[in-house]
């Protein structure tokens, strides 16, 4: 029978489902299949699932919510779209529907119905059957079922109405499906695109991806963004040797960042009215055009234009004019050829644009003024980028912006880099010294000499407001500049003996509250059996040790041999290494064990001092510095006879040499 | 379209013809809601077509290539069209069985051209509309079944006063059933007349004159060919008053011959440089 009202037709709605079934049947059926497992799986006992806590259940389950729901979402949401709306992509069949005595607004409401209801069945038929498993299992948690169901529904509605505004956008089924990707990918790709050719003009800018509009991808934004986390406490217990350990009780299980799927349903909201406003004044003549409404024909053309002109242009001038494999950051892209790619680029995407909105290849002659602008577009795109008008090339932050610094140096020699974290004062005013000292020289040509080397720095910003910004430089230098006062190597050698770097680069693991349990001193050369040797610490030998290395990281002893002459550094350095043992209470793990590895060098006169004090390193069992190991290596090892060994060989650590 | 203008009477079957692009399948678009005109107004019963449902109610269509769902029988179809027209009738439904016998299980797309015009026909028709819009409703029909579907939709004129809006470019066919002919080209409507007027105000006239003398230049003449001694005239007045102005020139024969619809429409748009104007019939 008719339907009485205006805005819904049941006739219609029933049609819709009973025609789609496989779409809605088979997503139900493929998503039934974990839950069933999960049945099966507690009836036959073969997981023991009951002794899993509820919160870790409600967490598991809170995990598929925030990474596979907007992920499922967003490609069922276009084909249920495109089953509901591709009546308007056929003149034949939009002749029947808008010649039905059925309003549009009820055409819209009754057909927007359908295609939800086809969104949520699945969930509904898989969340039934997880409810029975949660059931059979005993972890059925009510309230974070209900935040579960609110959140499929909120992403189903959001990326189903995204799907729709699409849909009326374009009158072509491909369209609709390209355009729908495009569109939730496009603002994530341009900028990721345009700071892939900003890496390849600007000096140091190793990304330039901000992630800024990221919330216009809303995909990428949700699985980065939102996750599941658990609220826990640690509880004592007594282990099976009677020692107290601790361990970790899950208390309660949260969707962080739960609110933004509320945020984009809320969007979904705004998008449904969007999407109402389209198809109230969609004609249906635009059946089959690849954009159907009238004034989105432009902003398609040059959109496809600049999207071509970036992705297009950067490829072309890879391909062309760079090694495909080559380092594309510091400032080795040719503005003039990358404007030239762009520009062609631009002007076929502009051409393309125009055959698909034609529906002909007959375009070339009739738009040339449209692809001109193109071009210009392109070149001026490219030009705005080179000149870095943002100042991101010359960008140093100031020491109120920063909440931390993530620095990592290598000097690209067999030498141990120095990786730390930096957020004081004195050591940020270092750093930041070194930054503007590599700026300030940037452009100074460098004349290679015979004792050329090089360094690199990499710099994290974690600045205040939430950004992220890095920074990679890579430095030529002669040895002889780290001893001249105020060049950017001289700063860069002093920063690397920092003692809040050189703490965070020994102790990498800076958890509060650990104890020292214990350590090993490694790589000892016995002297008397030609044999390594390791030496277990006792607790309190390994908090002398750890005593004495703080105090020479305050000295500045660590990281002194870093830029020294590459031969002098083997002289320097041993090989010889300190391993510290640390129990604490980790937040995930409950009780949880921790390393600190520290290699030494002559510099380090206090650990020294106390490995000889505490007897470790002796007449017997010596330290070598790492030319000696060389030495001792090409000598090979299947000679253990001391007698192979130079006896007037440098290889031992002993008192004398400490004090010289 | 371009500024047309047409009234179709109610309870009349009213032909809409005219060369192929001149606009009948979009008026048609725009008569039935599909398409929303840029300029003017489009009425029914004076009042405006366009998101109008309860008029829509009133007003089924058949168009040239009908729509149906790609897995639905007749009886899918049905149930569907049941749904929106409030007038649907089961009783015609099943009564019209009869007249069409195409098994209703069977899966439209299955179906011969022809067979998915009686089924068009078939549920149009049970939605009793008081407005029956048809686009080349025949084509596609064997002879018998067109004869059947035209009888069916004229019992309808009769009987519950359909108003029947068709075009077609079977204009013979047209002539036998329609009442008023509109004549659409370039999206205009060029003429729309009951058949009566039109075929009043054009004539054929078979003359011979005297020792076999040529067209007197004076007479009016839209077209004219000779074969043997016979001229045939083509002129835009009645016939009456062909005869009286060829009877001036004492012809030895003058005998007014009504035109076919077919005749007339290409003679009226040959008028209006249509590319047949030459063509002799």
């Amino acid at each position: 029978m008719q339907s009485k009202t205006l805005y819904f037709n049941k006739t219609l709605f029933r049609k819709n489902l009973m025609r789609f079934w496989p779409l809605w049947g088979g997503a139900s059926l493929a998503g039934s299949l974990a839950p069933l497992a999960m049945i099966m799986g507690i009836l036959h006992n073969y997981k023991n699932l009951s002794e899993i806590a509820v919160p870790e259940m409600t967490c598991m389950f809170y995990e598929v919510l925030a990474k596979g729901v907007p992920i499922l979402s967003l490609i069922y949401a276009v084909l249920c779209a495109l089953a509901v709306w591709h009546y308007l992509y056929s003149a034949r069949s939009v002749s029947l529907y808008h010649s039905l005595p059925f309003p549009r607004q009820g055409l819209f409401l009754t057909n927007f119905l359908s295609g939800m209801a086809m969104m949520l069945i699945p969930y509904v038929v898989v969340g039934i059957l997880t409810v029975v498993a949660s059931l059979l299992g005993g972890f059925l948690d009510p309230p974070g079922l209900l935040i579960i169901a609110l959140g499929v529904i909120g992403l189903s509605f959001f990326y189903f109405t995204s799907a729709t505004v699409v849909a009326f956008i374009t009158g072509n089924s491909f369209a609709l499906a390209g355009l729908y990707f495009i569109f939730h990918f496009l603002a994530s790709a341009l900028e990721y695109l345009l700071s892939m050719i900003m890496t390849g003009f600007y000096y140091g800018v190793e990304m330039a991806y901000s992630g800024l509009i990221e919330w216009l991808s809303p995909t990428i934004y949700l699985v980065r963004n939102v996750y599941a986390d658990t609220q826990t406490h640690l509880e004592p217990f007594q282990a099976s040797n009677g020692e107290m350990c601790n361990t970790l009780v899950v208390d309660s299980a949260y969707l962080a960042n739960g609110h933004m799927i509320a945020i984009y349903a809320l969007v979904g909201v705004a998008l449904a009215a969007a999407a109402w406003l389209l198809y109230k004044n969609r004609r249906s003549e635009s059946a089959g055009d690849v954009i159907a409404v009238g004034w989105m024909k432009p902003v398609f053309r040059y959109g496809v234009s600049v999207c071509a002109a970036l992705s297009g242009g950067l490829l072309l001038y890879i391909l062309l004019f760079q090694d495909f494999f080559e380092d594309m950051s510091g400032e080795n892209f040719s503005a003039p050829l990358m404007a030239l790619c762009m520009a062609v680029a631009g002007v076929l995407g502009f051409y393309i644009a125009s055959m698909l909105l034609a529906k002909s290849f007959r375009v070339f002659r009739s738009n040339w003024k449209g692809a001109a602008i193109a071009a210009a577009t392109a070149v001026i795109l490219c030009g705005v980028a080179a000149v870095d008008p943002m100042g991101m090339e010359r960008w140093v932050p100031e020491m109120d912006e920063i909440l931390s610094v993530s620095v990592h140096q290598n000097r690209l020699l067999s030498v141990p880099s120095c990786s730390g974290n930096i957020e004081g004062p004195e050591a940020l005013q270092k750093l930041l010294d070194v930054h503007q000292a590599i700026l300030a020289e940037h452009g100074t040509p460098y004349q290679e000499r015979g004792d050329t080397e090089y360094t690199s720095l990499n710099l994290f910003y974690n600045l205040k407001d939430g950004r992220t910004i890095q920074r990679m430089y890579t430095l030529a230098y002669s040895l002889s500049d780290t001893q001249v006062e105020g060049t950017a190597i001289q700063k860069l050698a002093a920063l690397v003996t920092d003692p809040e770097l050189q703490r965070t680069n020994i102790f990498v693991n800076g958890e509060e509250n650990k104890n020292l349990t214990g350590g090993n001193v490694h790589s000892l050369y016995n002297l008397e059996t030609n044999e390594y040797e390791s030496i277990s610490l006792t607790v309190e030998e390994a908090q002398t040790l750890e005593s004495a290395i703080m105090r020479d990281i305050e000295a500045g002893h660590f990281g002194k041999s870093i830029y020294l002459p590459y031969d002098e550094y083997l002289d320097t350095a041993y090989n010889g290494e300190i391993e510290l043992y640390y129990v604490y209470d980790s937040e995930v793990w409950g009780r949880d064990t921790s390393f600190a590895y520290v290699s030494i060098s002559k510099y380090c006169t206090e650990t020294l001092q106390a490995l000889q004090d505490l007897g470790i390193v002796n007449e017997t069992l010596v330290l070598e510095t790492l030319k000696m190991e060389q030495v001792h290596q090409d000598a090979g090892f299947e000679d253990t006879s001391p007698y192979s060994y130079p006896e007037s060989a440098d290889y031992y650590y002993d008192g004398t040499e400490i004090m010289a | 379209m371009d500024g047309a203008n047409l009234t179709v009477p109610t309870g009349s079957v009213y032909g809409l013809v005219g060369p192929n692009g001149a606009g009948k399948s979009t008026l048609i678009r725009c008569l039935t809601g599909i398409y929303r005109q840029d300029a003017g107004e489009i009425t029914v019963d004076e009042q405006p077509v366009w998101e109008n449902a309860p008029l829509k109610g009133r007003i089924a269509a058949i168009p040239d290539d009908w729509y149906y769902f790609s897995q639905a029988t007749i009886r899918d179809m049905c149930r569907f069209y049941r749904g929106f027209y409030p007038s649907f009738s089961m009783e015609r439904f099943e009564k019209l069985k009869e007249v069409f016998e195409i098994d209703e299980k069977r899966v439209l797309r299955r179906l011969s051209k022809g067979m998915q015009k009686q089924a068009a026909f078939w549920l149009t028709l049970s939605c009793m509309p008081d407005y029956l819009v048809l686009d080349e409703p025949v084509d596609g029909l064997d002879p018998v079944m067109r004869r059947q579907v035209w009888s069916l939709v004229l019992g309808d004129v009769a009987q519950r006063g359909t108003t029947v809006l068709v075009s077609s470019h079977n204009l013979r066919e047209l002539e036998d059933v329609c009442d008023h002919v509109g004549i659409l080209d370039r999206g205009n409507v060029l003429l729309e007349r009951s058949l009566a007027q039109l075929q009043d105000n054009m004539v054929k006239l078979q003359v011979v004159f005297q020792d076999g003398g040529e067209v007197p230049q004076e007479l009016p003449v839209l077209h004219a060919s000779k074969v043997g001694r016979i001229h045939t005239l083509i002129m835009r007045m009645s016939a009456e008053e062909a005869q009286t102005r060829v009877a001036a020139y004492n012809p030895l024969l003058a005998d007014a011959i009504p035109l076919t619809l077919e005749e007339i429409f290409i003679y009226e748009l040959g008028g209006a440089d249509y590319a047949v104007k030459d063509i002799v019939l």
